[in-house]
């Protein structure tokens, strides 16, 4: 068996199961399960929200050892169902350890969505959020006119600011804005309701639901991390939200 | 209520492609969601309490999640995330953030206390079910050849 291939197939899988946003026992039980089909006598995984540490050793082969970081984190639920699959299929004995990598390399390139649709997801979740909270047709129809104008600036900042919060808090700041403006001319629309359903979309789903279950698993690093990302996008919004409504109060006059 | 189902089944659905979710389990997802308001509506109705509202839905939530996850030998978090989504407290942060944009603490801190429990609450039904799945499901959930932890030597 070659162990370096393994090792390395093992890996890239934790590498692109960490970066879409995986919880961390997750990333450490399928890089386990993958280095564990050598029947080697030590394998050890140590994964954090910002990199994995892994060493594979036995009294008849040189210890094998890497260190990787995590540095562009997004969430990308498909590639860790493909991974994961990937994984029993190693460990069932399905499918080789080179031909594991090449599958792991076509998921890291692979995506899920084209932008339309993404952006059709976008405008259609806004929506549907201000439904789901008792709004009537006009208000989930104004949040979809917010999600349109989400998704431009999407296009215009997403690759052009690094920061996550920076780009959150500037979405929730024209959409605050905007249903204030909505609120001014049209009458009979719930602002409240609408300006709720838009954000839903931005609010940390993933860093919370991770943070539970890391903690639950006794990664209590991880836990706290994603705990913390989840409070700072939270800080995002909120700042985005109080701008653009303190902002319009400030202009509000003029228009 | 029906108009709220609905859009909560289109809501979840949408909002999971943002994520990526894999397309055939789509519709679950959509399925998931709109289950888990309908429980937080009739709950909403029964108990007139917004945080035990969200635990009893959350809690029908995690256990429709786990019992999907277990079905289609899929990741858990697949349908736990959409599914929880509609209970995270949006409204109570904005609710914060006009509290303090008008300058009103008493509407801020009682929102923040709010918000705190119902995220507490998410939290603890995500965990018991969790913690009953972990125990029940140990061992059968892959077939790998699994080196003994007490027996691990190293090198």
């Amino acid at each position: 068996m070659n162990y370096k291939a393994l090792f390395k197939t093992a890996m890239l899988a934790g590498e692109i199961m960490a970066q879409s946003g995986a919880e961390t026992y997750r990333v450490e039980d399928t890089m386990i399960r993958i280095l564990k089909t050598s029947n080697l006598a030590s394998v050890e995984i140590y994964a954090t929200t910002t990199g994995i540490v892994a060493t594979l050793s036995d009294p008849s082969i040189e210890p094998i050892t890497g260190v990787k970081r995590i540095i562009n984190r997004s969430n990308n639920l498909s590639r860790i169902n493909d991974v994961n699959q990937i994984s029993r299929n190693i460990c069932e004995g399905i499918i080789s350890v080179e031909e594991a990598c090449v599958k792991l390399e076509e998921i890291r390139n692979h995506k899920a969505y084209s932008n339309m649709v993404l952006a059709i997801a976008t405008v259609v979740s806004m929506g549907g959020f201000v439904g789901i909270f008792g709004g009537t047709w006009l208000d989930c129809i104004l949040a979809g006119v917010n999600g349109l104008f989400i998704v431009i600036i999407g296009r215009l900042v997403d690759n052009r600011i690094g920061s996550a919060f920076i780009i959150d808090m500037l979405k929730c700041f024209v959409l605050a804005f905007i249903t204030m403006i909505f609120a001014k001319y049209i009458t009979g629309i719930n602002r409240n309701l609408i300006i709720i359903g838009s954000i839903m979309p931005f609010v940390p789903g993933i860093p919370i639901t991770n943070a539970i279950r890391d903690t639950l698993q006794g990664d209590y690093n991880s836990g706290t991390a994603r705990a913390v990302e989840a409070f700072v996008i939270s800080l995002g919004i909120a700042v985005g939200v109080g701008l653009g409504i303190g902002f319009f109060n400030f202009v509000g006059r003029m228009i | 209520m029906l108009l709220q189902i609905i859009s909560a089944f289109i809501a979840t659905a949408a909002f999971s492609i943002l994520f990526y979710l894999p397309k055939k389990y789509i519709i679950h997802s959509g399925m998931t969601g709109s289950l888990g308001w309908f429980i937080y509506l009739i709950s909403q109705e029964i108990l007139d309490d917004k945080v035990l509202s969200t635990l009893t839905a959350t809690l029908l939530v995690a256990l429709a999640s786990h019992i999907l996850a277990r079905i289609y030998k899929t990741p858990v978090t697949m349908f736990l995330i959409p599914g929880v989504i509609p209970f995270v407290p949006g409204a109570g942060m904005y609710q914060i953030v006009t509290g303090i944009v008008e300058g009103n603490v008493e509407r801020t801190s009682f929102y923040f206390f709010e918000t705190l429990q119902i995220a507490g609450s998410i939290a603890l039904g995500i965990f018991i079910i969790d913690t009953f799945f972990r125990r029940k499901g140990k061992g059968q959930d892959y077939n790998c050849t699994v080196i003994d932890a007490d027996t691990d030597k190293l090198s």
